[in-house]
């Protein structure tokens, strides 16, 4: 997951073509775009967030540098957290029941 | 066929009378990495950049800026911007050709109004480099170059038209930036009015956590710091401005706002009077005598303009 922080001009139509240009150098470094995120900011300092799957972080950033040159503050490798209910570790459930 | 255009800053080439030292300073203190050299030149590269060098130091007589580079998409509009060029009557100092620094590539060079050098090279090839970590306070690559100018309206129309470069904003009519649309990060060269001469090159560490560590080490090693820690209106972000042992202003910053759609973007305009270079109030401490902070101020005259480096 790649985030961008404090970006201008954030548009839908801005948004799609840099998608797009990803899509098409992404092969190049071996990574494979899922799915892009935009937060649009009244200031106008806008928030990007981009899922992919990549050999490496820095074949994000050559994705990056070739698509559009506007590069990520953070990359974070992420593994999908449970989105159901789990019983927690018996050590968590002993402080639950102390608090 | 689309016009050529250039798409961002490489390095920025310096010249020094104290050379042993200078490299001293990048390579031990400011934490960047030596890749290449031979006698009297050193070649400097961002462990977080793919760029073969971001800063290259040659020993000279005169302190002096050799180059600036910037790149372009390939050598077909390397070739373009040559034509460009010469048919609008700028001096070419050398004609498109192959490049022998490292990384190689294709490249040309030509003076700009003021008579800096320009080079504006394509396929030059990357090097290995690695994302940076955490509190890791090394630069991760060249955020930015600034110039005085006699003109800066005039310079700056000169890039914008000449380069294709965009004007992200000004202060007044005195500051003027520019980005392309390649490297959108806000300013990746400015111009600010003064004498022809440097300003500073600013290294971006990857947040402001890495920018405070780094000039607490440089602060703590006796660095002399010129300005700051403060940050700028323009481009949202910190700037700490110090002192090389060349006396050159070599600047410390966490990544710049950046412009995506370049179709809908506004440039910028800020009164000389609105203060936008302080926005914490931190930079400068109101009991200083100067009216301007001393790593603000112009320069004697470049004494490279209109003399093409030896390499």
């Amino acid at each position: 997951m790649d985030t961008h922080e404090r970006v201008r001009a954030i548009t839908p139509e801005g948004v799609r073509r840099a998608y797009e240009r990803s899509l098409e150098v992404q092969s190049r470094h071996g990574v494979r775009y899922q799915r892009m995120w935009a937060h649009y900011d009244a200031d106008d300092h806008g928030r990007l967030f981009c899922l992919s799957e990549a050999p490496s972080r820095e074949a994000v950033v050559l994705v990056h540098l070739d698509a559009h040159g506007l590069l990520p503050n953070e990359i974070h490798e992420v593994v999908e957290a449970p989105t159901e209910a789990a019983p927690l570790p018996a050590a968590t459930q002993r402080m639950v029941a102390y608090v | 066929m689309s016009e050529a255009r250039v798409t961002g800053v490489r390095h920025i080439d310096l010249a020094v009378q104290d050379y042993a030292r200078q490299v001293d300073f990048y390579e031990n203190l400011w934490g960047l990495k030596k890749v290449d050299y031979d006698s009297g030149v050193a070649f400097f590269a961002a462990e977080g950049s793919p760029e073969q060098y971001i800063l290259r130091i040659r020993e000279s007589d005169d302190r002096r800026v050799d180059l600036v580079s910037l790149s372009a998409a390939d050598r077909a509009d390397v070739d373009r911007l040559a034509e460009q060029l010469g048919h609008d009557g700028v001096q070419i100092i050398r004609e498109p050709g192959e490049l022998d620094t490292p990384g190689g590539g294709y490249g040309m060079r030509c003076f700009d109004p003021d008579g800096r050098v320009v080079e504006i090279s394509a396929d030059v090839a990357r090097r290995p480099f690695r994302v940076l970590e955490y509190r890791e306070s090394i630069p991760q690559k060249l955020s930015h170059v600034v110039f005085y100018t006699p003109d800066p309206a005039s310079t700056v129309a000169f890039y914008r038209d000449k380069f294709g470069m965009l004007v992200s904003g000004w202060i007044g009519d005195h500051f003027g930036f520019l980005r392309t649309s390649m490297q959108p990060d806000f300013h990746i060269l400015a111009f600010a009015r003064g004498t022809a001469s440097y300003f500073h090159s600013s290294f971006e560490l990857r947040g402001y956590d890495e920018y405070m560590r780094g000039c607490g080490r440089a602060i703590q090693a006796g660095v002399p710091l010129m300005w700051g820690l403060g940050k700028h209106v323009p481009a949202d972000s910190a700037f700490a401005y110090f002192q090389d042992p060349n006396g050159l202003v070599c600047e410390y910053s966490p990544p710049q706002e950046q412009i995506l759609d370049d179709d809908v973007y506004v440039t910028k305009c800020w009164s000389a009077t609105e203060n936008p270079g302080d926005v914490w109030g931190t930079a400068r401490s109101a009991n200083l005598p100067e009216t301007l902070p001393p790593g603000n101020k112009p320069g004697p005259t470049d004494p490279g303009l209109w003399i093409a480096p030896p390499v």
